[in-house]
Order: C-alpha cells, then sequence, then structure tokens
C-alpha cells in the first residue's frame, strides 16, 4: 500500500476513534510535527462531512416540499398559477378520480429522453404518465403541482373526444434553481418577470399531440406562498433565438368552492342581530327568513310610490348592457342633466312633486292627449288651443303658468329622457328587494357562484350598496367569472367592489344554457316572491282598515245612542222640573209636551217665559234656582246638591263608568271625572241610584249603591262580576228593564273598548318591530324615509291602475261631451271617504254619477303623516272621453 | 414544538417533522434576500445549507443554543448571503442583523465553507465511490457486505477502494479550495 494510502487509513482510524490509546498518543505526537498530517486529518474530517450532509440533502428537500404543500393544501382555494410553456395537451395519471402521487416511483416514469423539439434542453427530469380519458383524473407532482383532468378533455383533429389511453409529459419549474437549470427565461419582451413557476403539458396520442375540449379546460393549481393578485398566466412562444417569450397575459383565477347555499347568510349585515335584540327568535331560519320576505311588501310600496306600477321591478340588464351603461355614459344623458338642472329643476324634479309634478313618465302621461313639445315650449299658447289635457293639468297645479322654454325638441327629448333614467338609476338605490333574496337563496342555485363564501361575502355588500341592480348584475351571469362582476360593480359606481376584483376569484363552472334557466328563475320567483309579500301585506292593512272602520262605526253608533239617551233624561228632567216650579207657584201644570217639542212650548203670557228660560238654565247647568213670580209674589226652588264619588283603586281600572239613576225618570246619566273625581250635582226632586263599571284584565268590575245623598264622598269598591251580577245591582221596583238593559249594553260597549284598545297595541306594537327592522334591512331608506316614519299619500288599494280600472268598470254616464275634470276628495284616516268636493260647471247628472262612485270606492291606504294615518284630500281625476 | 425539543429530534431522528416545522422561518430569509439582489431560490438555497448546518451542529452533544433557532438560520443565512455579495462584488451595506444574533458565527461559518466545499466535492463524482463511502460511513455497513453489493471482489478490494476513493476526493477537495470558489451548492 502506497505511503498516502496508509497516512489516510491512520487518519480515518483515528477519526472514527478506532486507535487504542498508544496508537493514538503516538498518531498525536506526529500530527504535531507535521503540518502536513494535520492538513491531511482537517480534510479527512471535512469530507466525513461532506458525506453525511450529502445524504442530509434530500431530507431537507423533502421537508421543503411538505412544507409547502402542507401551507396551500388546505385552503385548496388560495392556488396561484403561474406560466405555461406550451400548451399542447397533458399529463399522467391512472383511471379515476384519485390522486396520484408521482413522488412513488412505481408511478411515474423518469424520461431522460424528450422528442418534444420545445422542451429539449430544459434537462427537466419529464414526467410522464399514461391515463384513460373516460374517467376524471386527477394528478399531484413532486413539486406540489396540482392537475385536474375532466373526463372527455381530450378530442382529436376533429373535435371528437378521445377514448385510447393518452400519453401525457408534464415537465414542472416551480423554484428558480429548476428554472435556471432548464434555462427558461424570465423574460416578456423586455420586461423581467418575477415568476411563481412554469410548467409545460403535453399530450399525445400514438405520437400525435391531441388537443383540449376548450369546454372543459384542464385546471392546474400551482402552490404558492400567498396569492398575489397581480400575478398573470402567460403563454410561452419559443422564438427563433431559442429563448422562451412570455406573451398573451391571463388573470389567475382563484377556484371557487361552492357550498350547501342555505348555510349562507344573505341577510343584510346586522339583521339576525336585530331580530334577537328586539326579543325573537333568530335562530329559527324558517321565522328569520319569512320576516325578512315580508318586507319585500314595505319595498314594493316604497318603491311604487308615486309611479304608475304596482310592483317596481328594476329592469335586468344582460352584461353587456351593463358594460355599455357603465363605460361610456350618454353623452344624451349628460345634456339632459344639464338641460334639466338649468330649466327645470326649479319647479320640478324627476320623482317627486314641487311646484309643478313630478317629470317621471311625464312623455307617457302625454301620450295620445297631446303635443309635449308644444306644451314645453310654451304652455299659454297650449292651453288657448283647448287641449283637455293640458287644461286639466292647469287647473291641478293650481293654475301657475310654466314658463315658456326656448328649447328644440331633441333638447326635449333628451330632458325627458334624463328623467325617466334618473328616477330609474335612483330606484336602484332604494334597497334589495328581500323578494329576490328569497329566490336566490335556495337549493336551486346549488353548485353556482352564489353557493359560495366568496358571494357571501360580496352579498353584504350589496346590501350595503343599496343598489338592486348590483344584485342582478351577480344573478343574472352566472357563468362569468366573479372578477368580472366585481369589476362591473365598480363601474357602476360601487368603489367597495374593489377589493373583491382584485382577488381574481374565479366562478363554479354552470353550463349556459343552466345560467339563461336560472337566470329566468331569478326574474320569475323574485316578481312571485314580491307579489305574495304585497298581496300578503295587503290582505292584512285591509283587514285592519276594516277592523278600522267596523270600530268606528260601532264608536260612533254608541255615541249617537248616548245623546239621544241623555237628550231624553233632559227632557224628562227639564219636565219634571217645570212641572214643580208651575206647583210651587201655584199655576196649572202644562200639559206633557212631546220630547222633541220641549224647547219650543208655545207661549201666550210673557211670564211663562221667564219661568221656562229659568228652569232651562237650571236644568242645563244643574244648579239650584230660586224664581219668585212678579203677579203672584211667590217663591219657586230647584234644588241640586253637589255629591261626590270614589272609588277604591280607580286607577287598576280601564275606563271607569259612573251612572247615576234618577229612579223617578226612570233613566239614567253619566258622572264625568274631575281633576280625579266623580261629581254631579243630584236634584233634590229625585232618589238617586249609583252603578259603576269598569275592566280589569278581561273581567267586569262593578258596584252599586241604592238612594245616595249629598254631599257624599260616597266610597265604591268594586268587585269582579258579571252581566247578571250586574243586573241585579241595578234591577229595582222603580227602574224598567229596558233601562236595566241599556246600561248592560254600557258595559257590553266598555268590552269591546278594551279588546279594541288590544288590537290597537298589538298593531303599534308591530308598527314598531318592523319600523325598528327597517333601518337594518333598508339601511339607505333612512331617517324620514322609511315608511313607517314618512309622510305618504293617500293610495287607492292596488294602485292607480287599479283606480282607472275602477272607473272604467262602475261610471255609468253617458253624456254628449268628454269632461274632465280634477274631484278633491277627503280620504279618512281609516281609509274611507271623507267630503266630496262640490263641482260646478259639469251636467247635474255627470255630477251625481262622480258622486255615486267616488262613495263607493273600496277603503284606500290612508296618508301617514309622522308615522300616523291622517286625514288627507287627494285631487280624482275623472276623465270622460267621447271617441 | 421548542427549540430543545427540535434540537433533540434533530440529533437523534426522525427530523423530518422537526425540518418542516423549521421552513417556518425560511419566509423571513426570503424577505432578506430579496431584498438584496437575490431571488426565492438564493433565499431556498441559503436556508437549506443553514438546515444542514444546524442538522451538523445537532449531532454534537455539546452544541448549545445562545439565541432562538429562527435567529440561528436567519444569522448564517445572513452571513452567507452577505459573503456571496462581496464575492460577487455586489455588496453595499451590511444586512440588518437580528437583536439577539449570536456574535460567535464567524469561525464557525469559515469551517462551514470548508465543509461546503468537500460536499462538493464527492458530489462531483458521485457514482460507485460515493455509494461506497456513504455505506461505509453512514450506514455502518460491513465492508464485506458493501463489496458484494456494489461488485468488488472482496474486503480488501473494498477497502482499498475506500481510501483510493477517499484521496480523489482530497484530491478535488484541494482543487476546489485552490480555486477559492464557495458559489452556490447545485441541487441534484
Amino acid at each position: 500500500m502506497r505511503n498516502e494510502l496508509t497516512l489516510i487509513e491512520l487518519a480515518d482510524s483515528y477519526l472514527r476513534g478506532e486507535m487504542n490509546a498508544t496508537d493514538r498518543a503516538a498518531f498525536e505526537e506526529r500530527m504535531r510535527s507535521s503540518e502536513e498530517l494535520r492538513e491531511l486529518v482537517d480534510d479527512q474530517r471535512a469530507l466525513h462531512a461532506g458525506i453525511e450532509r450529502l445524504a442530509l440533502r434530500p431530507a431537507v428537500d423533502k421537508a421543503y416540499r411538505s412544507y409547502k404543500f402542507g401551507k396551500w393544501a388546505p385552503g385548496m382555494g388560495g392556488a396561484v398559477v403561474v406560466a405555461i410553456l406550451a400548451v399542447g395537451g397533458w399529463m399522467l395519471a391512472k383511471e379515476g378520480n384519485f390522486l396520484a402521487d408521482l413522488t412513488s416511483s412505481d408511478a411515474a416514469h423518469t424520461e431522460q429522453q424528450l422528442t418534444l423539439s420545445d422542451t429539449s434542453g430544459t434537462g427537466l427530469p419529464a414526467l410522464v404518465m399514461t391515463i384513460d380519458p373516460k374517467a376524471d383524473t386527477t394528478l399531484l407532482t413532486p413539486n406540489g403541482l396540482v392537475v385536474d383532468i375532466p373526463k372527455g378533455a381530450f378530442i382529436d383533429e376533429a373535435g371528437k373526444a378521445i377514448t385510447k389511453p393518452v400519453r401525457v409529459t408534464l415537465l414542472e419549474a416551480i423554484d428558480g434553481v429548476d428554472i435556471m437549470k432548464a434555462g427558461l427565461s424570465t423574460m416578456s419582451g423586455d420586461t423581467l418577470l418575477e415568476t411563481g413557476g412554469m410548467f409545460y403539458l403535453d399530450a399525445q396520442v400514438d405520437g400525435k399531440r391531441v388537443g383540449i375540449d376548450p369546454s372543459k379546460p384542464l385546471t392546474v393549481m400551482v402552490p404558492a406562498d400567498k396569492a398575489d393578485p397581480r400575478m398573470m398566466l402567460y403563454e410561452g412562444v419559443m422564438t427563433a433565438e431559442g429563448i422562451v417569450d412570455w406573451r398573451n397575459p391571463q388573470p389567475l383565477t382563484r377556484t371557487l368552492v361552492p357550498v350547501d347555499i342555505t348555510t349562507l347568510d344573505f341577510y343584510p349585515p346586522g339583521y339576525l342581530a336585530k331580530v334577537a335584540e328586539l326579543g325573537k327568535d333568530a335562530t329559527d331560519k324558517r321565522y328569520t327568513d319569512s320576516l325578512y320576505w315580508s318586507f319585500s311588501a314595505e319595498y314594493s310600496r316604497y318603491t311604487s310610490f308615486g309611479s304608475d306600477s304596482t310592483l317596481a321591478f328594476p329592469d335586468t340588464l344582460s352584461y353587456d348592457e351593463y358594460s355599455r351603461r357603465a363605460i361610456r355614459p350618454d353623452p344624451d344623458h349628460i345634456n339632459g342633466a344639464f338641460l334639466f338642472a338649468t330649466n327645470c329643476s326649479a319647479c320640478h324634479r324627476p320623482e317627486r312633486n314641487l311646484t309643478g309634478p313630478a317629470l317621471t313618465g311625464a312623455r307617457q302621461r302625454w301620450e295620445g292627449r297631446g303635443d309635449i313639445y308644444a306644451w314645453i315650449k310654451n304652455s299659454s299658447a297650449y292651453l288657448k288651443t283647448g287641449n283637455p289635457y293640458a287644461n286639466e293639468l292647469f287647473r291641478k297645479w293650481n293654475k301657475s303658468v310654466m314658463t315658456p322654454h326656448d328649447l328644440s325638441d331633441a333638447e326635449i327629448d333628451q330632458i325627458l329622457r334624463y328623467v325617466d333614467m334618473a328616477s330609474s338609476a335612483s330606484r336602484g338605490q332604494m334597497g334589495i328587494d328581500p323578494a329576490k333574496v328569497q329566490a336566490i337563496w335556495n337549493e336551486r342555485f346549488n353548485g353556482t357562484n352564489l353557493a359560495t363564501r366568496e358571494f357571501e361575502e360580496r352579498m353584504r355588500e350589496i346590501h350595503r350598496t343599496c343598489d338592486g341592480q348590483v344584485l342582478d348584475l351577480y344573478v343574472n351571469n352566472l357563468d362569468r367569472n366573479l372578477s368580472q362582476l366585481d369589476s362591473m360593480a365598480v363601474r357602476m359606481g360601487h368603489g367597495a367592489f374593489a377589493s373583491f376584483a382584485l382577488r381574481n376569484d374565479g366562478r363554479v363552472e354552470l353550463p349556459a344554457y343552466a345560467a339563461e334557466r336560472l337566470r329566468r328563475v331569478y326574474t320569475e320567483w323574485s316578481q312571485r316572491y314580491a307579489e305574495a309579500a304585497r298581496k300578503t301585506q295587503e290582505a292584512f292593512h285591509r283587514k285592519e282598515a276594516e277592523a278600522d272602520q267596523q270600530a268606528h262605526k260601532r264608536q260612533v253608533d254608541r255615541q249617537m245612542k248616548d245623546i239621544q239617551q241623555d237628550g231624553e233624561r233632559f227632557v224628562k228632567e227639564f219636565s219634571a222640573n217645570l212641572r214643580s216650579v208651575y206647583e210651587q207657584l201655584g199655576y196649572p201644570v202644562p200639559p206633557p209636551n212631546p220630547p222633541r217639542a220641549a224647547f219650543a212650548v208655545p207661549v201666550t203670557n210673557p211670564g211663562w217665559w221667564n219661568v221656562d228660560k229659568a228652569v232651562l238654565a237650571a236644568t242645563t247647568s244643574r244648579t239650584s234656582m230660586s224664581y219668585t213670580d212678579d203677579q203672584s209674589g211667590k217663591t219657586a226652588t230647584l234644588t241640586y246638591s253637589p255629591v261626590s264619588i270614589d272609588v277604591a283603586d280607580k286607577e287598576l281600572f280601564s275606563d271607569l263608568r259612573v251612572y247615576l239613576i234618577p229612579k223617578e225618570l226612570n233613566s239614567y246619566q253619566r258622572v264625568l271625572e274631575v281633576n280625579g273625581t266623580f261629581t254631579e250635582n243630584l236634584n233634590a226632586l229625585f232618589q238617586y241610584d249609583l252603578v259603576c263599571m269598569g275592566r280589569k284584565d278581561g273581567v267586569l268590575y262593578a258596584a252599586s249603591r241604592q238612594d245616595i245623598t249629598a254631599p257624599g264622598p260616597i266610597t265604591l269598591s268594586m268587585e269582579p262580576s258579571d252581566e247578571e251580577r250586574l243586573r241585579r245591582m241595578v234591577r229595582t221596583p222603580e227602574v224598567t228593564t229596558s233601562l236595566v238593559n241599556d246600561l248592560v249594553e254600557q258595559a257590553r260597549h266598555l268590552q269591546w273598548l278594551e279588546l279594541e284598545a288590544k288590537r290597537q297595541q298589538a298593531r303599534a306594537k308591530r308598527e314598531e318591530f318592523r319600523s325598528a327592522l327597517m333601518g337594518v334591512v333598508f339601511p339607505c331608506w333612512g331617517e324620514g324615509i322609511s315608511p313607517s316614519e314618512a309622510d305618504r299619500a293617500p293610495r287607492f288599494p292596488g294602485g292607480d291602475q287599479a283606480y282607472e280600472q275602477y272607473l272604467g268598470q262602475n261610471f255609468r254616464y253617458r253624456g254628449e261631451n268628454s269632461i274632465s275634470v280634477m274631484v278633491p276628495v277627503t280620504i279618512l284616516r281609516d281609509g274611507t271617504i271623507g267630503e266630496i268636493g262640490v263641482l260646478f260647471g259639469p251636467p247635474e247628472e255627470f255630477t251625481n254619477e262622480v258622486n255615486r262612485v267616488l262613495r263607493g270606492m273600496p277603503i284606500w291606504e290612508p296618508a301617514i303623516r309622522k308615522g300616523k294615518p291622517t286625514d288627507e284630500i287627494v285631487e280624482l281625476p275623472i276623465n270622460y272621453y267621447v271617441r | 414544538m421548542s427549540d430543545q425539543e427540535i434540537i433533540s429530534q434533530l440529533r437523534s431522528g426522525p427530523h423530518h417533522k422537526a425540518l418542516v416545522q423549521l421552513y417556518a422561518h425560511l419566509p423571513k430569509v426570503e424577505r432578506m434576500v430579496r431584498n438584496h439582489g437575490g431571488t426565492r431560490a438564493d433565499a431556498k438555497d441559503l436556508f437549506q445549507d443553514a438546515l444542514i448546518i444546524l442538522l451538523g451542529k445537532a449531532k454534537d452533544e455539546t452544541f448549545t443554543l445562545t439565541c432562538s433557532i429562527g435567529t440561528y438560520l436567519y444569522a448564517i443565512c445572513r452571513n452567507k448571503w452577505q459573503e456571496e455579495l462581496r464575492r460577487q462584488g455586489r455588496f453595499t451595506q451590511e444586512l440588518e442583523t437580528l437583536a439577539d444574533e449570536p456574535g460567535d458565527l464567524g469561525a464557525m461559518l469559515a469551517e462551514e465553507g470548508r465543509l461546503a466545499m468537500a460536499e462538493l466535492a464527492l458530489r462531483s463524482f458521485g457514482g460507485k465511490c460515493l455509494e461506497l463511502l456513504q455505506r461505509f460511513y453512514l450506514l455502518k455497513e460491513p465492508l464485506l457486505t458493501i463489496a458484494k453489493s456494489i461488485g468488488l471482489a472482496g474486503e480488501g478490494a473494498a477497502k482499498t477502494r475506500k481510501y483510493k476513493c477517499l484521496e480523489e476526493a482530497r484530491k478535488r477537495y484541494r482543487s476546489l479550495l485552490a480555486q477559492g470558489s464557495v458559489a452556490n451548492i447545485q441541487q441534484p
């Protein structure tokens, strides 16, 4: 053995600790003296370490892959692709829906020899595999690239799906080393790209490259540390110099993973929290759904107010229309806005009446009725032509004259188009119709863009825009990437969607026909749901209005009876007083008067006139009087003495009623509460019984006292009672059954009042609840706009169209001349018809018919002022045309 | 896993989990490298070298950390990258250091340069020599077994072949040292 080798052997055994102590000491001694030996040993030690290090490299690399894969695998959505070298075809796998791990050597071969010209010389190991194109295949490469191959993705030249096994080659250069080693550039033209990795795919059958069906693209997910929204997918093109130039960048999309749509939250932000705060069960989705849905009625009512349609449903626009509108504002529109501001805005608004009427729909209203251009240019001149509609308008708007405008027909067109568009745009901002949300939030939309967490996030933002058209945009374009629609939303003026647009969210694949079908589902069901909500609420309001009307009638009836009864009692008392005074003065008692004539007793002697007047005054004011007759010198007196009545715990009772029963009169009178005590003056001529009734917790309470005397105070304590008991209390030999019945009737009325108060309370509570939710459901309505707060005009049930229909069906006048009138009609707070204005001019038959028809109108939705129904006068048009 | 647990796993194996966890410190290194003219791949290489160094150190029973593992790895990478920049003549400023970096990295890294060179030398010839050396030194297989499996006559032949391989490796190592090249180690 050569000397060098011997030394190496010695150094080796020294380093491996194989020497015995003696040898070791000798070797160390030798090392001290020989620098050469020291160096040898050092070198050897380094080489030992080197061997070890080399062996560790694969372990470190393997850990790197685990780290990288583990980082994005759980999310799956976080992958960002990168750069394609050439897309010809695809890669490997076995059959079926499984994950082939190419790190296991038996699943993939490593081919050194590549036949493809544009990959030669890359030095990258190619992964080659034969797959069955008739099955879905998913591949996972050692570097963590995931390739999804849908079945039937590969097609031949004729575009037919390939059934023979396909040989797929995949090259990947995910990190810098691979890229440099493969000599791949990261240049796009003259720009240096920051690369996230590159991959190459090829698929062949019998040595011929096959194509990919564009409708079934392969999906490649490239692992990435973070999703950089600026990452794009470039197509690699081999240049003449043999360098790859990267061209045709396309944004990368984040994959959307559909979930069960019913598990998502499409409510307006804060809705559930508010429901819970108001003490309702926010966890019961069936309840919260139907509650939310019911607000569609408010939406319809609010958005359709003032317009002719009973149900405002914003036009559904196609994607192209959105882009056209959003990108290129119509110059006519801008000009129209300017002309409107300079010429019209002093007296008009698009959607609101001012000095003049709201201009929205003006052109439509004039259709077939006259020349709107001539009217706008010079209204006074046009009035003189006798056009009925112009004259009707003139009268309706307080005969205020519209100043002449120097405008061309084209300019007038621009203005009218602007006002119509402005109103539809502002209608868009009125919030999201809950019916629309109801229409999409169900299984029909499972497996679409809407059934994703990504859309859920957007839904929150959509609620904040209050623009129903944004929701339409997303729902009507289910076959587009969310990011495209985000950009459109930004262009529609909703900047908040910019952060979504940057994320490059993709879509859930959906065939075009399915998207089209769902578009129709959306439109149709939104309308159905809105209609249903509106009808339900209208029915509810109608029922309430009818109940109100009945209640009103009942109250009025009761009051009329009370007035009549009290009048009769008064006449009886007056007659009794009069008789007593006559007797005291020694005059013959006049014959009993028929009650109504009591105030018109024929007087033959002037003396009596004074007497009667005095008795009348005393009876009316219930005060004592003393009268001395001039002729006889006799004095007559009437005595009224005050008595006060107290009821124990009276504050516990609702609507306490105290009645005095003057037995001689077989009548009763109500004692009013003044300053907290029931006081009345008793007529000394009569014996009085006393009865008190009230209600507490749905039970009648009563107390009575016989033959009371002034001045009291008389204290009554109420006891639970019923009608029978009440009858026994008031029944005495002196009073008739009909009087008893009258008092029982009063007790029944008290019971009804109690129920009515409960009904009103329930309604107020409901209104309060809905109004509290309104701000959350329609975040843009704000103070003073929300229907519960807003001032609202009265509305014919079903809207103006329904009104016209009603007239058409019921108006029976048939005259020779056309007549147009505006009739002022008071719509009472309960929705019934109050005063109808008098018409001068039209023939009497016409006027009578107008009155008859207007009287017969169904119950209106009354005006709301400061949240409460109020009486309001509306001017109703009656247009009778003779053709 | 605490730093101490990581070290003990690196020492006694299996160390895969510990290594995966250590990659959590890679992004910080990437940031540093990319802020100073390097690529993500450069950073990965540096970091893997640092892991190798740490693995080597962990084998030493006397090795104790004077700072967190993250800082330790970062400091190694920073030193190496600074050196690389200097070598390329692109060095302009000291790279940012962390507060608790150990101060004694200099000597260790000087030795580390030599070990890297040795690794490179061994890698460059590969083949049967490398297999023989790895089986003998790492797997501690008997020379006779090794001889049989790589087709050598017997124990003696294997022994001679081993020393010849070491000699050759040393020769290449020496020549690399002479070139003074500390270029990035390319991986297989």
